[in-house]
């Protein structure tokens, strides 16, 4: 078996990790009393599967621009709707053209309160707790959580320092 | 070429895009229906979800570049679409997601469509409890039985936070269990 130096010259029978989801699997039927269930117990109605692609279909036929729809009728006649377009362009322009410069909205414009509602609705789920608890230890370095890693120096000073603090630890002060 | 590369290039040819899609629909409709509703529950809302999956990768299916599996592809679409349809679902119940999760098993037993006994009730409630990463982990590898390194792509995991979350799902599960059946 390949040796890894993370494993600190502890070594695990062969094919240990390649059995090792049935055996859980097995030990967790055992521990339902019954036995765990193979299967859900979910249905799905009759012949859901057979006409699931003719529903598709026809939705999708919905959705496509043109495919099923009734021809649109022009409301205004396409002359008048250029010049209309080109009299809301001009007036746009002259409203919004001195503002728009001045005043371009950067990242640091969005409301603080804007990003934490992003962060909480678009971001991991994931809370500190449940991310330590699915990392497993051999994936994290030091250096992960350091942004550089402290001289040998200043180790042995903050351990000197720092022992009358431990101390207290391990002694109780009636003793 | 193989199946899936020759099945993506038709999928991506305009002229041969409607039949491709049959044949996509054929091929993965159950195994994405299924994956589907072990995260939603009620057999509607995964209707719903699976529909707008299709409708998803129908749109998309241009963009697909091929870095990934195809199934690898069409399953994150799906998760995705199932995780927001929970988010808005919880949202409108005023209720957290391991709320809605609890709400939905607890709704199961008068479920037309779910026939399941006590031990596959006391599952679903155990799953329910559940962090959705967990669920997710478990429902593939018990269920699916699929092998860690496919799920490392779908989900884009390390093999090993995923035995990890296996292995504190089971855990669980199995101390809920023991809890209930006491």
């Amino acid at each position: 078996m390949k040796s890894n130096k993370h494993n600190g010259g502890f070594r695990v029978p062969e094919n240990y990790f390649e059995g090792f989801a049935d055996r859980i699997k097995d030990r967790l039927q055992a521990s339902g009393g019954a036995g765990l269930p193979e299967e859900t117990g979910f249905r799905v109605p009759g012949g859901y599967f057979e006409n699931f692609q003719d529903r598709l279909t026809q939705r999708l036929a919905g959705e496509q621009p043109g495919d099923s729809r009734g021809k649109v009728r022009r409301l205004w006649p396409a002359r008048l709707g250029w010049t209309a377009a080109a009299a809301a362009a001009v007036i746009l322009l002259v409203t919004f053209w001195p503002a728009s410069t001045a005043d371009a909205l950067g990242f640091e414009d969005l409301a603080q309160t804007e990003i934490q509602r992003y962060l909480e609705d678009d971001g991991d789920d994931m809370g500190a707790y449940e991310l330590a608890e699915s990392l497993p230890l051999e994936e994290i370095a030091l250096s992960d959580v350091l942004e550089s890693l402290p001289e040998e120096d200043q180790i042995l000073d903050y351990l000197n320092q720092d022992s009358e603090t431990v101390d207290e630890l391990y002694w109780n002060g009636d003793e | 070429m193989s199946n899936e590369a020759d099945l993506i290039a038709r999928l991506q040819d305009p002229s041969r895009k409607e039949a491709a899609f049959r044949t996509l629909l054929a091929e993965y409709q159950e195994r994405l229906y299924w994956q589907i509703r072990r995260m939603v529950i009620s057999h509607d809302d995964a209707d719903d979800v699976l529909q707008n999956t299709f409708i998803k990768i129908y749109k998309h299916i241009g963009t697909f570049k091929g870095e990934s599996k195809l199934h690898s592809w069409m399953y994150r679409i799906a998760a995705n679409e199932a995780l927001s349809f929970m988010k808005k679902r919880s949202r409108r119940l005023g209720v957290s997601d391991e709320g809605l999760q609890e709400y939905l098993v607890s709704n199961l037993e008068a479920d037309p469509y779910f026939d399941g006994d006590k031990a596959q009730l006391q599952l679903q409630r155990a799953l329910a409890r559940l962090p959705d990463k967990q669920r997710e982990v478990f429902n593939l590898k018990y269920f699916d039985e699929m092998k860690y390194e496919e799920m490392s792509e779908l989900l884009d995991t390390s093999v090993g936070a995923l035995k990890a979350s296996y292995h504190l799902a089971v855990k669980k599960i199995e101390s809920y269990l023991k809890e209930i059946n006491a």
